[in-house]
C-alpha cells in the first residue's frame, strides 16, 4: 500500500477524532431506553473514512480507533465485542457503498444493525447460548434512528470537509 | 436520503416484527417452563418457573457477583457488581424464551419451555 505523509496524518486525525467520539459516549446513557444500546458516534468518522479514503484505510482508522480506545478505557471482553461488531458493521458499509443503491444515510442504519449483529455473534459465542438473539429485533428496530441521526451528522459533515478541503493535493 | 434507503428501513422494520411475533408464538406453546441459570457456561441452577415460584438466587463466580429475583414467577437481575449494568436495566422476564444476560460475568438466566409429555423442548 503506497501511502503519502498526508494520508498518515489524516488517519491519525481520523483515529483521535473517533477516539474522542468513543470516549464522549461512555457519557451519553441511552442505554437506559434498550439495554445495550448506544449512539455509535465513532461511526461517523468511519463512515467518512469510506467516502474519503479507500477501504484499507478505514480499516486501519476503524483497528486503530478500537484497538486504542479498548487498550485505554476496556477489557479483553469489551475488545472482542467492538472489534465483531466494528469489522461487520464496516464490511457491509463497504459493501453497500460499492452496490451504490443506497444514501450514506441509508448505509449508516445498515452499518448500525449489522454493528448489532456483530456484537450478539460475538456475545453467543462467548456464552455459547443462541437465545441472545431474542435481543435481536428490538436491537435492529433501536438502529434506525440511531443509524438516522448518525448518517446525518456524518452526511453535513462530509458536505463540509468536501467544500472547505481539498484532499486530492 | 434515497427512495431505497426508505423501502431498506420498513423491510428492517417488518423483518424485526416478523422475528418478534414469530419467537413470542413458538414460545406461548408450551404447557410449563424452568428457570435455568448458568455461570460461566455451567448449570448451576435448574428450578420450575410458575405463578407461585418466588426466590432469590446469588451467583459469585470469580468475574463477579449477581442477584436474581423472582417474585411471583417474574425473575429480574436485583442488583450485579458488573461495570455496565445491562443486566440489571433489562426488562424482567416471564415467558419461554426469554433470557437475562450479564455478558461481563458470563451469567445467563433463561426460561426454557416445556412440553407435558416430559421431553425438553428446545426453544432454539
Amino acid at each position: 500500500m503506497k501511502i503519502t505523509t498526508k494520508k498518515i496524518a489524516l488517519i491519525g486525525i481520523l483515529i483521535s477524532q473517533a477516539m474522542i467520539l468513543g470516549f464522549i459516549e461512555r457519557f451519553i446513557p441511552i442505554g437506559f431506553i434498550v439495554p445495550g444500546v448506544k449512539l455509535g458516534l465513532s461511526n461517523i468518522v468511519t463512515l467518512i473514512s469510506l467516502y474519503m479514503l479507500t477501504f484499507r484505510e478505514t480499516s486501519l482508522v476503524l483497528f486503530g480507533r478500537i484497538i486504542l480506545l479498548s487498550f485505554m478505557f476496556g477489557s479483553m471482553s469489551s475488545l472482542l465485542y467492538s472489534l465483531s461488531g466494528g469489522i461487520f458493521a464496516l464490511l457491509v458499509m463497504a459493501l453497500c457503498m460499492k452496490i451504490d443503491k443506497f444514501s450514506i444515510i441509508g448505509i449508516s442504519v445498515l452499518g448500525a444493525i449489522a454493528h448489532n449483529l456483530g456484537q450478539l455473534l460475538m456475545a453467543a459465542l462467548i456464552i455459547s447460548n443462541l437465545n441472545i438473539f431474542y435481543y435481536l429485533p428490538l436491537l435492529m428496530v433501536f438502529a434506525i434512528p440511531t443509524g438516522l441521526l448518525i448518517g446525518t451528522t456524518s452526511k453535513l459533515l462530509l458536505e463540509f470537509i468536501q467544500r472547505n478541503i481539498d484532499l486530492s493535493k | 436520503m434515497k427512495k431505497t434507503d426508505l423501502i431498506m428501513i420498513v423491510l428492517v422494520v417488518i423483518a424485526a416484527a416478523v422475528f418478534y411475533i414469530g419467537s413470542q408464538m413458538l414460545n406461548s406453546r408450551f404447557d410449563s417452563s424452568f428457570l435455568e441459570i448458568y455461570s460461566n457456561e455451567e448449570l448451576v441452577y435448574q428450578i420450575e418457573l410458575n405463578e407461585k415460584t418466588n426466590d432469590i438466587f446469588i451467583i459469585d463466580n470469580e468475574l463477579g457477583y449477581n442477584k436474581i429475583l423472582i417474585n411471583n414467577g417474574v425473575v429480574t437481575m436485583l442488583e450485579a457488581d458488573c461495570r455496565d449494568q445491562i443486566c440489571v436495566l433489562s426488562k424482567a422476564i416471564s415467558k419461554a424464551g426469554e433470557t437475562i444476560v450479564c455478558l461481563p460475568h458470563r451469567v445467563v438466566v433463561e426460561i426454557v419451555g416445556v412440553f407435558d409429555s416430559g421431553i425438553d423442548a428446545i426453544s432454539n
